[in-house]
């Protein structure tokens, strides 16, 4: 429990770098590089890259909160490490094909992302898509946890 | 061989005591979750026969309430097939 107790300070600092950086990085960006956009395909792109990254940061801010109160109590440690750990989510896991879920939604919805620069429509329906696929993957997890 | 397959694909529902012994030992699936090392909702899917637990937490289930694996998981159904 140890070795997964450093693992998670390791997790929690490398996180709270993560944040830091993105919000400087952004409040940066929108102070000097945004206002200078003229392009509305290059707005579109940025508005939706940072719509998703600003997502995965509250994501992670969340993760962090739950990481840093579960250091202060063993009990609560146990409980992340099973929940990590549980064979049983991993079958669900494996089921559902998640990993092949995220990475198809994933890679369609960033292929739809650069695509905004030659065709707005495809670059709508790729973004669709790939949504679609997510939601897909959501689905079949919730389904294949109700079977197990 | 088709029905070891279905035991490796964890299919067949095993029927276990685990709820029985839970209440002797006054014990909350959460509780008893925390002692094993798996989750609540586990626990849960077992003891309700949705889900056969791996060989390891079998045993780790038997060894907390100091019985062998045969004593708290029901293996007739497989036997029968």
């Amino acid at each position: 429990m140890e070795k997964y107790r450093q693992e998670i300070q390791n997790q929690v600092r490398t996180g709270g770098i993560i944040i830091a950086l993105t919000i400087a990085l952004f409040s940066t960006l929108h102070v000097f590089l945004y206002p200078k956009i003229t392009n509305p395909a290059t707005t579109t792109l940025v508005g939706y890259v940072e719509g998703v990254i600003m997502g995965l940061v509250a994501v992670l801010i969340i993760q962090m909160f739950v990481r840093g109160k579960a250091l202060k109590d063993e009990t609560a440690l146990r409980k992340l490490y099973n929940e990590e750990h549980d064979e049983r989510a991993q079958l669900i896991r494996q089921k559902a094909g998640e990993p092949l879920m995220a990475i198809t939604g994933a890679i369609i919805t960033t292929a739809g992302a650069v695509c905004v620069y030659f065709n707005t429509t495809v670059s709508y329906t790729l973004m669709g898509a790939g949504l679609f696929v997510i939601l897909v993957g959501i689905l079949v997890k919730f389904w294949v946890s109700r079977k197990y | 061989m088709q029905s070891w397959l279905y035991i490796i694909n964890k299919e067949v529902a095993i029927k276990t005591k685990i709820r029985e012994l839970r209440k002797q030992h006054k014990l909350t699936q959460e509780e008893l979750a925390l002692e094993v090392g798996t989750t609540r909702q586990t626990i849960t899917s077992i003891e309700v026969e949705k889900y056969t637990a791996s060989l390891v937490l079998a045993y780790r289930i038997a060894r907390y309430f100091g019985l062998s694996i045969e004593e708290v998981f029901d293996f007739s159904e497989v036997e029968n097939e």
